[in-house]
């Protein structure tokens, strides 16, 4: 209950930040996943889909980047442990798509929060002081962490448990996959238009 | 160089792993800057009335990128007697370029040829992943992780001893051929995890 949304917050708090030393993207995040004991080809499946959507996408402080490092996370997490179904494969996307939004929305509400109360959380004596910034700022994305776990929880493991009579034509597997394949081929499209690098 | 040792260098090539941390809406990472630059420019009796001098001088709008933050430290104390009017200047010429810099150098090649690299294995494996899986993966990240170590050192201490020169090693042709060479390279992986997955989806 607590190690997720635990996790989650220190996964935002790096790929955001502090640190971006890439220990929190997906493809890393997805191992300590299975280590976890979620199944093995669901999560790096849903990891590759959610690199290759956000591949050509440039984190900038100022617009709201989605935070799919932590969407990853969180949203897999909250979810079951065995293969993913078709119908589970496509809602987890779907939902780390949603909240990597909503994240980016939350972390720009925090920013404004404590630009307004930074002598408060983030200085010590009128400087900036990094103690209490990382102490506050994973306070912020822990509660925000624990809010979403219990809210999609109950949901992606109901989701699970519905038969829509596809299991034996497609899998959550070959779903993912296929959508891999199309996603590598529009980021292929993308470097080889893109001259000015 | 000379006059800031190793470990000075250390302590500020820790700091810039922090500089995120305080980035904002009304000065992006001045904060951050301020955070990183007060252990050099407050040694002095009267600390207290340094680290005001401090604030009133960097915490004003500064762009950069984590990684690149090495370089604009290092230039920033190397001109830490100039004037106010002159830093305004190589600040602004730092927020453009550094920027620029470290989005294009990072984001659009290194980080898309880790990602592929790490993708292709994982497509190799069948999405179910190996021992070979997780040291490659670990690795990889270990590499990137050197490297970001080494850029923000190397920026430092180049920035200290050659100033706004110190940029210039982005112009050289090593350099242009080495983006050359990872642009060819990130191609040529996403070519092949699109083969790797035509396998996987059709055969």
């Amino acid at each position: 209950m607590i190690a997720v949304p635990a996790i989650s917050a220190l996964i935002l708090l790096e790929s955001r930040d502090v640190l971006n030393g890439f220990l929190s993207q997906p493809f890393v995040t997805s191992l300590l996943l299975i280590y976890l004991g979620f199944d093995p080809v669901s999560m790096l499946a849903t990891a590759s889909v959610i690199h290759l959507i956000y591949l050509n996408r440039q984190p900038s402080g100022a617009s709201l980047y989605p935070e799919f490092a932590f969407g990853m996370f969180i949203v897999a997490g909250s979810g079951v442990k065995q293969e993913y179904t078709f119908l589970t494969s496509i809602t987890i996307i779907i939902a780390i798509i949603f909240i990597s939004k909503i994240s980016s929305h939350i972390l720009k509400i925090k920013r404004e929060y404590f630009e307004k109360h930074r002598e408060k959380l983030m200085f010590y004596k009128k400087f900036p002081n990094v103690f209490s910034a990382v102490l506050f700022t994973f306070a912020v994305y822990f509660i925000f962490s624990l809010i979403l776990y219990a809210l999609l929880s109950p949901l992606l493991k109901s989701i699970q448990s519905i038969n829509i009579g596809l299991s034996s034509i497609a899998t959550g597997y070959s779903a993912s996959a296929f959508l891999c394949l199309l996603l590598a081929l529009r980021y292929l499209y993308y470097c080889l238009r893109s001259k000015n690098e | 160089m000379s006059k800031t040792g190793s470990r000075t260098i250390l302590l500020l090539t820790f700091r810039t792993y922090f500089i995120r941390l305080f980035y904002n809406y009304n000065n992006l990472f001045g904060e951050g800057l301020c955070y990183c630059l007060s252990p050099l420019l407050t040694k002095s009796p009267a600390s207290s009335i340094a680290k005001e001098d401090v604030i009133k001088k960097h915490m004003k709008f500064f762009n950069t990128s984590e990684y690149m933050s090495g370089f604009a430290l290092g230039i920033i104390l190397k001109n830490k007697d100039a004037g106010e009017d002159k830093m305004e200047s190589i600040k602004n010429v730092l927020s453009s370029v550094l920027g620029s810099i470290g989005d294009r150098l990072i984001y659009k090649l290194i980080v898309p040829v880790i990602v592929l690299s790490s993708l292709n294995i994982f497509v190799f494996a069948r999405f179910r992943p190996d021992l070979f899986t997780v040291i490659f993966i670990l690795s990889i990240i270990a590499i990137f992780n050197i490297f970001g170590f080494f850029i923000r050192y190397y920026g430092i201490s180049s920035g200290l001893e050659n100033g706004m020169e110190s940029l210039k090693v982005f112009q050289t042709p090593v350099y242009k051929r080495l983006t050359s060479i990872l642009k060819t390279f990130r191609n040529i992986l996403a070519v092949i995890l699109i083969i790797n997955l035509i396998i996987v989806v059709f055969f």
